[in-house]
């Protein structure tokens, strides 16, 4: 049942982020909702579930945009994963902690992309993307990973509750 | 047995970055439409789209409903305008063919078979410019169709599953569209601009220095590339500046179309 709201919780949260989000822009900035959810139920996760769940949300994103499929579920199968590790030996059950995790690993992901599309279409900028986009776009997720916290906290309750 | 049970996690990784390498050689390996996962994800997720989409604009609308009213009334106004114009152009119409059948010219008109599509969704990269809508190879849609709404062009479909497509629009930095400025049907290329992006500005590169081209003036398709037919109209040129080459001049354009606002759109199928 609660492996099942964690799903629930991803499909509706990509609905949102493809769908909606795009009206939340703030000086044309959106929020990453699914990869601040993703990382944060990474770091509460071990490496095998967590390296699953961003390679299943990366396959998503991959099937719903354009693009290349496998593209973002490569890198958020490292992210995830990497996220994990790094948690397992740094983390406390901390909102601050966790916000700063999605800050980090939320940087690596989307940097990650602009230079893979740079590989590719060899037609953007990686450092004017980098200072414009991704930067402020790390502090939006940041923001926005604070009220997540709380919901994957339940969840990671309701997980031990269900042992 | 004991290598393979240490280092369990290490070799899922690896054949999981395998898997995905093959993935992603298979699926950018250009095929006209998308592939079986891509399909079924989008078939199985348009319906959420939709939904999520249409409470989204009943948030939309209702916040800015006296806004509406307001344009719906210089709408009309305009409509009256452009209807007494419609009546000019079928006069100077009827009298065009009267003279090209007295010179015995070809007819000179073109006419698109339209799709009417919604907006569902848009791209989850804050640096490129891309929208997802509802209709897809079951309405008869194909990839590079060339994607417009009343105002002017928006892109082309670049991806297409069986009820859904993704069309990249003019907006993005890796497309390019050959243009012509009417008034002194001079050819140039209208390329997405990552810095011009913020405003919703396109570029145009490469005007050669002694070009006539002013502020003002409207860049429409000029059909070359096969993609987008020709005389479609792409947005009005705003600022004009020298390259840093300083062999060539480059011109800011404002699209016709508001991307970022855009509800429905009409692609040309045939």
């Amino acid at each position: 049942m609660k492996k099942i709201l964690t799903v629930a919780a991803f499909v509706i949260l990509i609905v949102f982020q493809i769908s909606v989000c795009e009206h939340l822009k703030i000086a044309g900035i959106s929020p990453n909702i699914v990869l601040a959810f993703t990382i944060l139920i990474s770091i509460n996760s071990s490496a095998l579930t967590a390296g699953a769940i961003g390679c299943s949300v990366g396959l998503a994103l991959d099937a719903l945009c354009y693009g290349v499929v496998g593209c973002n579920a490569l890198i958020m199968l490292y992210i995830s994963v990497g996220a994990s590790v790094v948690a397992s030996k740094f983390y406390s059950e901390n909102i601050f902690v966790s916000a700063i995790f999605v800050l980090i690993f939320g940087f690596l992901f989307d940097f990650s992309r602009a230079v893979v599309n740079n590989i590719v279409f060899d037609s953007i900028s990686v450092s004017y993307i980098t200072l414009r986009y991704i930067l402020p776009g790390c502090l939006y997720n940041f923001l926005v990973s604070l009220p997540l916290f709380y919901v994957v906290r339940w969840l990671k309750n309701e997980y031990i509750r269900g042992i | 047995m004991n290598f393979f049970r240490d280092n369990k996690n290490t070799i899922l990784l690896i054949c999981a970055t395998i898997i995905l390498i093959i993935t992603m050689a298979v699926s950018g390996s250009g095929k006209p439409n998308a592939g079986i996962v891509s399909n079924t994800v989008g078939i199985v997720f348009k319906p959420l789209q939709k939904g999520m989409t249409y409470i989204t604009n009943c948030f939309k609308y209702g916040a800015d409903a006296e806004k509406f009213a307001a344009e719906n009334t210089l709408l009309k106004e305009q409509l009256i305008v452009a209807n007494q114009k419609a009546g000019d152009y079928d006069n100077l119409a009827a009298e065009n063919q009267k003279l090209r059948a007295m010179l015995e010219l070809s007819k000179n008109t073109t006419e698109y078979k339209l799709k009417a599509a919604g907006v569902i969704g848009y791209s989850t990269q804050n640096w490129s410019s891309a929208i997802k809508i509802d209709k897809g190879i079951s309405d008869g849609i194909k990839k590079n169709d060339a994607v417009i709404t009343e105002s002017g062009l928006v892109g082309f479909v670049s991806e297409v599953g069986r009820n859904w497509a993704n069309v990249t629009t003019i907006l993005d930095s890796t497309v390019s569209v050959g243009a012509i400025v009417s008034r002194i049907d001079e050819h140039c290329m209208v390329q997405g601009d990552e810095a011009l992006f913020d405003n919703g500005f396109c570029a145009i590169k490469y005007l050669t220095t002694d070009s006539a081209v002013s502020v003002g003036d409207i860049a429409t398709t000029s059909g070359s590339g096969g993609v987008y037919p020709r005389g479609i109209i792409i947005g009005k040129i705003n600022k004009i500046t020298p390259n840093s080459n300083g062999l060539s001049l480059d011109a800011v354009i404002e699209p016709a179309v508001d991307v970022a606002q855009v509800q429905e759109v009409f692609v040309i199928i045939d």
